[in-house]
């Protein structure tokens, strides 16, 4: 079962990459990496994902329903969200961005306060940060919290955008073995979407490539990895400093 | 005995009115004084910026008697092609409860004045006697050469042959006792005539319409407390006012003084009435006004400033023209924004309060909208990707992140506001701005500044306060 489909789907916006007739189920439970370049329009197909940009043409399934607009902000409640600039709140401390979400919803996670405390620990942050606020923080750390706070309700998905981006080789090496830790003990399906095929062939279970709005290739990493359909996607994933 | 008893037991509050200028002081405060000595208990709501202002006060009640002048209700008031007797004019006034006493025994109007001494020397006493003098040296205001009744109309009923030069009002007193001209125009009740040593010609072919001054009243107002008033009936000669101006513009006695003076000379009170009490307490009383006014505002203007700010911000393409809307509300000078409201809402504080609230929104819904619009985009996407709806990005992460803009935007408003009281005083709404008008009005410069001084102090003061609250406001990542 795909927890996110999209079907058909096609968006041309002059200020936003484009798509063209999209149409992916992504496995449930598994991580799949969207790969390309910038402007290839993996950004714009994550925001077509979590509701922010409604396509021109086209559906959204979400847990085997159709993406329902009006209701967004609580469709979005059940889909974490990471992106690049972390976007941690500057007037809060480390434990009030985590709790957020529970401002946010009456859904009264049993224990928040344990289930951020255990998210903490396997993020490798000391709860003594609990207390910080984010500018006294490193940007890995900034983004562990917000893979807490994204993490807190236990969604059934996980979006990110280009969350390791900005980070140190060491750190990301680091962040990408925590997340797949927590893949091991919490299965979820994650979308990640990434410009490196290297992080791409860390953490995915299945590449999607895509170029200019159009999906050149959705297979598992391996089939994707060793037999390209062609060669603009033996290039985008080549793991090889080109 | 009884009757004595039951009528000071029902005395009633009278509230005298006055113009903003050093005449419209003496004589409202003779009647007050005058009431007072009679057993009333008299409000003063003196600094009422003009005759509109002075005539819509009394006739909405919020005042019961000014001193007027019969040339002033006949051309402004009622309109009238020519100027109207006593009786006329009660006649006409009779249809909104109106009406005025008899004159009070002189009238300030438009006359010629010449030294004293070149009077004497020359024989000129009456205007018509300027015929024989057809090398007199004339300079007059700009505004007496352009008026109807003016220099050119003057000069025909006269058949006067001098050219006169214009010049600044202000200079032809000095020009005067320079011996630079010999005539000009004046007020025929100016403070200046006594003090240079002035006549008035004797308009002998009754050319100015006469501006007799005199009780202004509402047909309401206590039987009791007319008759009071009609004790002042032909008590005040040209020459006596001339004097008590003089006393208050260059001898700097206060008009309560000059005031209690002719009311006691003229033996219309039994004694002076009771000086005014220490400065002090009348200061704080002042002060505390003029914060009532500035703050009562404020906080109007916030309650509608700051939500009006996040609809704009919400809505952007509405919220240009908002703002400059907004903003041309700034550009109306105060007086005129205090004056447009006296219509709807008469004099006093309301109206005060209702023009610095508009004063007070333009700073405070631009902070609060490009408070809003500054905050990094990346923290908006989130909090949607979040799932935050509206409502909850506002409270949780845009008003608290905007909230030192908005703070700076109300200290603005503030300190405008505490500027701006000031000049509620010409309504009538009190405030430190009433020593500062009548100081202006009196020429009287260490009166300006008992009210200017505590309206600086209170400025900074406020700027201090909003220091501190901004300090402990200021969120930690800021600090």
């Amino acid at each position: 079962m795909a927890p996110l489909v999209l079907e058909g789907i096609s968006h041309t916006y002059a200020q936003q990459p484009a798509l063209h007739n999209v149409t992916v189920a992504f496995p449930g439970n598994k991580v799949t990496a969207v790969l390309g370049k910038s402007g290839s329009g993996k950004s714009t197909l994550l925001q077509v994902l979590n509701g922010m940009i409604r396509p021109a043409q086209g559906k959204v399934f979400f847990l085997n329903l159709p993406f329902d607009y009006a209701a967004a902000d609580a469709l979005r409640l059940r889909m974490g969200y990471v992106i690049q600039g972390v976007g941690l709140f500057p007037h809060l401390t480390v434990e009030r961005n985590i709790l957020l979400g529970t401002r946010l919803q009456n859904l009264s996670a049993q224990q928040p306060e344990a289930r951020m405390d255990s998210l903490m620990t396997k993020m490798n942050l000391p709860l003594a940060y609990k207390q910080k606020y984010p500018f006294e923080l490193s940007g890995g750390e900034q983004q562990r919290v917000g893979i807490c706070r994204a993490l807190l309700h236990n969604p059934p998905v996980l979006l990110m955008d280009e969350p390791l981006g900005a980070l140190d080789a060491i750190t990301r090496e680091d962040i990408q073995h925590e997340i797949l830790q927590l893949q091991k003990t919490e299965q979820r399906t994650i979308i990640i979407i990434t410009h490196s095929p290297q992080e791409a062939a860390a953490l995915a279970d299945y590449i999607l490539v895509l170029d200019e709005g159009r999906v050149l290739q959705f297979d598992t990493k391996e089939n994707v990895l060793q037999r390209p359909v062609n060669t603009l996607v033996q290039r985008l994933t080549s793991t090889q400093a080109s | 005995m009884l009757v004595l008893v039951s009528a000071f037991a029902q005395a009633q509050n009278v509230t005298v009115g006055a113009k903003h200028f050093t005449e419209g002081y003496i004589l409202s405060e003779i009647m007050a004084q005058l009431l007072e000595a009679n057993g009333f208990t008299v409000d003063r709501k003196y600094n009422l910026g003009g005759t509109m202002v002075c005539y819509k006060a009394l006739e909405r009640g919020e005042i019961d008697v000014y001193p007027e002048y019969t040339g002033t209700l006949s051309f402004e008031i009622l309109a009238a092609a020519k100027n109207l007797s006593v009786n006329d004019i009660n006649a006409q006034l009779k249809t909104q409860k109106l009406a005025i006493a008899q004159p009070y025994g002189f009238s300030n109007t438009y006359a010629l004045v010449v030294p004293d001494k070149w009077s004497r020397e020359k024989g000129v006493r009456n205007i018509s006697d300027l015929q024989s003098h057809p090398e007199a040296k004339i300079g007059l205001s700009y505004e007496f050469l352009k008026r109807q009744d003016g220099w050119e109309n003057l000069a025909k009923a006269y058949t006067l042959l001098q050219t006169p030069v214009g010049l600044e009002h202000g200079l032809a007193y000095s020009a005067l006792v320079e011996n630079k001209i010999e005539v000009t125009d004046a007020y025929s009740t100016d403070g200046e005539i006594v003090k240079h040593h002035l006549v008035v010609l004797n308009d002998d072919q009754k050319f100015f319409p006469d501006y007799l001054a005199t009780s202004f009243f509402r047909e309401d107002l206590d039987p009791k407390a007319q008759k009071v008033l009609e004790a002042l009936t032909e008590t005040i000669t040209p020459s006596e006012m001339q004097a008590m101006n003089a006393a208050v513009l260059f001898e700097k006695k206060n008009f309560q003084q000059v005031a209690a003076g002719f009311l006691k000379d003229k033996k219309l009170v039994n004694d002076a009435a009771a000086e005014n009490t220490s400065i002090v307490p009348d200061l704080l009383v002042k002060t505390g006004v003029h914060l009532r006014l500035t703050f009562i505002s404020l906080l109007l203007a916030m309650l509608v400033a700051i939500p009006l700010g996040i609809v704009l911000y919400w809505n952007p393409v509405p919220a240009r023209y908002v703002l400059y809307a907004v903003g041309l509300l700034q550009t109306i000078p105060s007086i005129a924004l205090l004056a447009i409201f006296i219509p709807l809402t008469g004099i006093g504080e309301v109206p005060a309060v209702a023009a610095l609230f508009l004063y007070a929104l333009l700073p405070m819904v631009r902070n609060t909208y490009t408070g809003l619009q500054g905050i990094d985009p990346v923290l908006k996407k989130v909090a949607v990707g979040m799932g935050m709806n509206k409502t909850q990005r506002m409270k949780m992460l845009e008003l608290p992140l905007a909230m030192p803009f908005i703070l700076s935007g109300i200290r603005t408003a503030a300190v405008i506001s505490v500027g701006t009281a000031t000049l509620a005083a010409f309504i009538g709404a009190g405030g430190l701005g009433e020593y500062i008008v009548t100081g202006l009005a009196l020429n009287n410069t260490s009166l300006i500044l008992r009210g200017a001084i505590p309206a600086a102090v209170l400025a900074i003061a406020i700027e201090m306060l909003f220091e501190v609250i901004e300090q402990i406001a200021k969120p930690k990542y800021l600090k």
